[in-house]
């Protein structure tokens, strides 16, 4: 019982970080239906900055992921300004396919600038904070910080996106583009604004990621890959559905390793994925396409 | 029924000149083992599967519109189905029959559930299929000899193996050209422009995606057998990796999906590039095929084929328009067609 | 119409002969192969191509390598190729170093895997190989004649820090934790005989697969068995990964072992952690052996550290062996080196290398632990540095 209530806390957990991550995913494709291939490169590139942060300037984790956050937000916009932009407006199929050029195109340009700038190797921040045992089980408190920290981003997202005019217009412009026009949104601002968001927290989450493992120049695909997973499993779209989805894929990963074995593990993640897609292809919590 | 259908835009003197084009290319590939270094035979060799790999991919994604994204399962399973076989003592005869055979059932026992999803969608969920095939490889280490992968004597000069190679990627080339100007063909595009009224038009949809989902499946695998008897190794990344998974997609959106030559323009294209790229330049290779991937997703994003920077010289060479790319006019023929 | 045909055709042909034009001769040695500079494995090999390049500096400021039969010196030049850590690419660019670039001698690329495909071209065309960091024993399994590697075989990898443990005898049992990659399993498999013949027992036994990022339910496995040891069977990525969470959760093995951790890497991510964490190294500053103010000069050259790469440096003995087997044998003729490396006892900074049949050869890492931020060799007695520690805090 141990066993299995350690293995549910490190899935939970988990879980918090890979919907972090997964989140701006969600953001960019929800809205934009702009598949981004390059998002988990920009959590890579803020895994290094928080890296530099603490081996230089002696920054803690998060304040330096507040800091990647808000750089993020801006590498995003002028990703948007310069490439997404010109896509925008055509037609869905195109679009698809031109996003998924553009933008490994970006994944593979940050990818091996990344590794030739830095000169290879991984690494990760070495940052430790105490551990919390109760009861026989070990709750490290920098995941405990972040489990509490992704809870307060989701009830934030939430509020800013039900409360706040700014907030609707985005969802307005994520269920009909052309309708949101019509009452006055500039969707084109607003695609903006979410495109940035989403590369601003994947960019925060890179420096949480770096703490808690470790990071190199090319692992930026496989990540953007199972937090596309993720998205789909909760629901594109929809931020509580990201949060079920990291937590579901999270705690199949840790059971599956705990009880069949670990090399079993990605399999479960691709079939869940695949079962969601032919049962439910919204999504778990997404809302049915139209 | 047995009216077989070419596309309008096809005039007849402009067909000609795109098989002697064909022609020509394949009397050049024959020679190359004769004039040309052990490199040269190499490089054409993975020309070959790359141009098989992308235009088979093409067949799914350009003609109707669901990228197969897990594509290069079908040269992965290949190539284990033909080493497998070889070790366990089967010989090269039964291997070469088996292959085909595996994976065509494979790719139909995966469409069924499958094609019930749509774009981005479906894309996602073949990719899944491919990453299950990459760890099932990597975990029936008994079958597939897990991450250390599957090796088998070398036995046959690379002579064998390239012009095996060459023979499929041709017929993939003549497989495309077929499907473009049959019926089939055309099922398939009304398929891409409006699912629903294509059902309704009489289109088996399902029958006629699965066929082509099978028809895609048989090229590739004969490639991956070719790949395996010609570098005797292979193991879960190089049969299922990312790298082999992208690398036709690319290919084909680069040079012009839903064309003929669009996949052949893209692959060589690529192919070229990186051997000049990465035989003359030391760093920052990726850099530049990822800056050539991002210039041609905005500039020309029907790719290659249907830019409008190139069409004019498109035009004074003669090469002929996209097949099939004006639905309305396939559409109208179609309904004409019908008792 | 058709002359539009004949002209495509020409263009296309036209831009294949530039594209594929071979480097000019030239009057040089010149050694070809191919590296996992980009990709997955260049978390290891990233350096790789400067490496060589210093070397081939520092052996060229030196004057070269004399053959006997041309009566002078000849400067080296390594031709080397990224080959993306693809298997593919490696034997596409090993075709080229055979037939465009003329290549004298072909070194094996480091990275089992694609050292496995690569080796097949070498037997198909007769060209000797000498491979550096690819030690499977799968890989020279196969009855190839034209391989040969300098490295002892990847079972062997650990035997040193075993026969210590063996002879201190404080430690009696081990958790094994293994990524699931080629070259890893190969140092498990070895593990498991070595620990067994030094008295050690294997409590908990893990294969895990190499993209992991939960280890949760592994270290709560090792916690509950309680071993005094912890082998690591993996790469830096991996290493750093497990080691960061089994901290966080509590495990605090007296002795924590990673098969290929380079210091600096290990450092940076873990810290005060680090602290204690014994590993294998090829070769450290201070060691004398072979030609080793070769390899410090080409150090000095690149200013990369020795510990942090301490894969990409195994290509300096098969360089060093490629270079006594020209010396011995008196000219570039490829058999007569190939039999001069076969039949000689070469000494290399690493160690002296002997051809063992079958393509094994005889280098072996030392073990080595970090301790107060300072990185020792720790067995044999006679090329150590410092003691172990043991407890490692």
């Amino acid at each position: 019982m141990d066993i299995f209530l350690q293995v549910l806390i490190g899935a939970v957990l988990q879980g918090a970080l890979y919907t972090l991550g997964a989140f701006g995913l969600s953001l960019s494709f929800g809205v934009l239906k702009i598949l981004n291939l390059s998002h988990g490169d920009f959590l890579t590139l803020g895994g290094f900055l928080g890296f530099f942060a603490l081996t230089y300037l002696g920054i803690n984790p998060f304040l330096s992921a507040s800091i990647a956050g808000l750089l993020g937000c801006g590498l995003g916009w002028l990703f948007y300004q310069g490439l997404i932009s010109r896509i925008v407006g055509r037609s869905f199929r195109q679009m698809l396919t031109t996003s998924v050029m553009i933008t490994l195109g970006v994944s593979l340009i940050i990818e091996d600038t990344t590794s030739f700038l830095w000169g290879g190797g991984s690494t990760g921040i070495p940052y430790q904070l105490s551990n919390i045992e109760w009861g026989g089980v070990v709750f490290p408190l920098l995941r405990v910080t972040l489990l509490a920290g992704t809870v307060f981003l989701t009830i934030g997202l939430h509020l800013f996106l039900t409360r706040t005019y700014i907030g609707r217009a985005v969802v307005a412009a994520s269920m009909n583009p052309v309708g949101a026009t019509v009452v006055g949104i500039d969707t084109r601002f607003v695609g903006m604004l979410t495109f940035a968001l989403g590369i601003g927290l994947a960019a925060g989450t890179g420096v949480f990621y770096a703490t808690l493992y470790s990071i190199e120049p090319f692992m930026g695909l496989g990540l953007t890959l199972k937090y596309l997973a993720i998205i789909i499993v909760g629901g594109m779209g929809s931020l509580p559905g990201a949060l079920l989805g990291g937590f579901i894929i999270a705690a199949s990963e840790s059971y599956t390793t705990y009880y069949i074995g670990a090399q079993w593990s990605p399999l479960i993640a691709f079939t869940i994925l695949i079962l969601a897609l032919l049962i439910r292809p919204q999504g778990l919590l997404g809302k049915a396409e139209a | 029924m047995t009216a077989k259908f070419t596309c309008p835009e096809v005039r007849r003197s402009k067909r000609r000149s795109g098989l002697i084009l064909l022609a020509a290319a394949m009397a050049g590939a024959a020679l190359v083992p004769v004039l040309g270094t052990s490199y040269h035979i190499s490089l054409v060799f993975f020309l070959f599967i790359s141009i098989t790999l992308a235009s088979t991919y093409d067949i799914l994604a350009g003609f109707t519109g669901y990228l197969n994204l897990g594509h290069a399962a079908f040269f992965g399973m290949g190539a284990y189905v033909f080493g497998i076989t070889i070790q366990a003592g089967g010989g090269t005869a039964l291997a070469l029959v088996l292959t085909p055979i595996v994976t065509v059932i494979f790719s139909v026992a995966i469409a069924y559930p499958l094609f019930r999803l749509r774009g981005a969608y479906f894309g996602i969920a073949t990719f899944g299929v491919l990453n299950v095939m990459g760890v099932l490889a990597t975990n029936l280490r008994d079958l597939t000899g897990g991450t250390t992968g599957l090796s088998i004597p070398p036995t046959v000069s690379t002579e064998i193996t390239f012009y095996m190679a060459g023979v499929v990627c041709f017929a993939a080339i003549l497989l495309n050209t077929w499907i473009a100007t049959s019926r089939l063909g055309l099922g398939l595009l009304a398929t891409r422009e409006d699912e629903e009224v294509a059902e309704g038009s009489g289109i088996g949809t399902m029958r006629i995606k699965i066929y082509a989902m099978a028809l895609s499946a048989v090229l590739p695998s004969f490639a991956g057998a070719a790949y395996m008897w010609q570098t005797t190794y292979i193991d879960p990344a190089s049969g299922f990796g990312s790298g082999v998974a992208f690398a036709p997609v690319i290919m084909a959106m680069l040079g012009g999906s839903g064309t003929v030559i669009g996949p052949i323009i893209g692959a060589i294209f690529l192919t070229v590039i990186e051997e000049v790229l990465w035989s003359h330049v030391g760093y920052l290779q990726l850099t530049m095929y990822g800056i050539v991937l991002v210039c041609v997703g905005i500039f020309m994003p029907g790719g290659l084929m249907r830019s409008n920077y190139f069409a004019k010289f498109y035009a004074r060479i003669g090469l002929p328009d996209h097949y099939g790319y004006q639905p309305s006019r396939l559409l109208r023929i179609m309904s004409e067609d019908s008792k | 119409m058709k002359r539009r045909s004949w002209k495509i055709l020409a263009a296309v042909a036209a831009l294949s002969v530039i594209a594929m034009a071979p480097a000019s001769a030239q009057d040089v040695i010149k050694i070809g192969v191919t590296a996992p500079i980009t990709g997955g494995l260049s978390s290891i090999y990233s350096i790789q191509g400067k490496l060589w390049d210093a070397w081939t500096q520092a052996q060229n400021e030196a004057g070269g390598i004399f053959v006997k039969s041309l009566n002078k010196k000849l400067p080296i030049k390594i031709v080397y190729y990224d080959d993306k850590s693809d298997p593919k690419v490696s034997v596409k660019f090993y075709e080229r170093l055979i037939s465009e670039d003329k290549v004298d001698f072909l070194m094996g690329p480091p990275g089992s895997p694609i050292a496995f495909a690569a080796s097949t071209v070498a037997e198909r065309y007769k060209f000797p190989m000498i491979h550096g960091a690819a030690s499977d024993p799968q890989i020279f399994a196969r009855d190839f004649h034209y391989i040969q590697g300098v490295l002892g075989p990847a079972t062997d990898w650990s035997h040193y820090f075993f026969e210590m443990l063996g002879k201190e005898g404080k430690v009696k049992t081990a958790a094994l934790v293994v990524e699931d990659s080629l070259y890893s399993r190969g140092v498990a498999v070895g593990v498991r005989q070595l620990a067994e013949k030094n008295g050690i027992k294997i409590v908990v036994d893990q294969t895990i697969p190499a993209d992991n990022q939960d280890f949760t339910a592994i270290t709560s496995q090792i916690k509950q068995a309680n071993p005094d040891l912890v082998y690591v069977a993996t790469f830096p990525p991996f290493y750093i990964r497990f080691a960061k969470q089994a901290a966080e959760l509590g495990l605090h093995p007296k002795a924590l072992h990673c098969s290929t951790c380079s210091a600096v890497s290990v450092r940076n991510g873990l810290g005060a952690e680090a602290n204690g964490i014994t590993g294998e190294v090829f070769w450290i500053p201070g060691m004398k052996l072979g030609d080793y103010k070769m390899l410090e000069r080409a150090l000095e050259i690149s200013g990369l550290d020795p510990v942090q790469w301490t894969f990409a440096l195994i290509s300096i003995p098969a360089l060093e062996v490629i270079r006594v087997g020209i010396e011995k044998a008196g000219t570039l003729d490829r058999e007569a080196v190939y039999a001069a490396i076969q039949s000689n006892e070469i000494p290399t900074v690493m160690g002296t290398f002997k051809a063992m049949g079958k393509g094994i050869g005889t280098l072996n890492p030392l073990p080595m632990q970090v301790q107060d931020g300072k990185v020792g060799v720790i067995f044999p007695p006679e090329a150590k540095t410092m003691d172990y520690k043991f407890p490692r805090n």
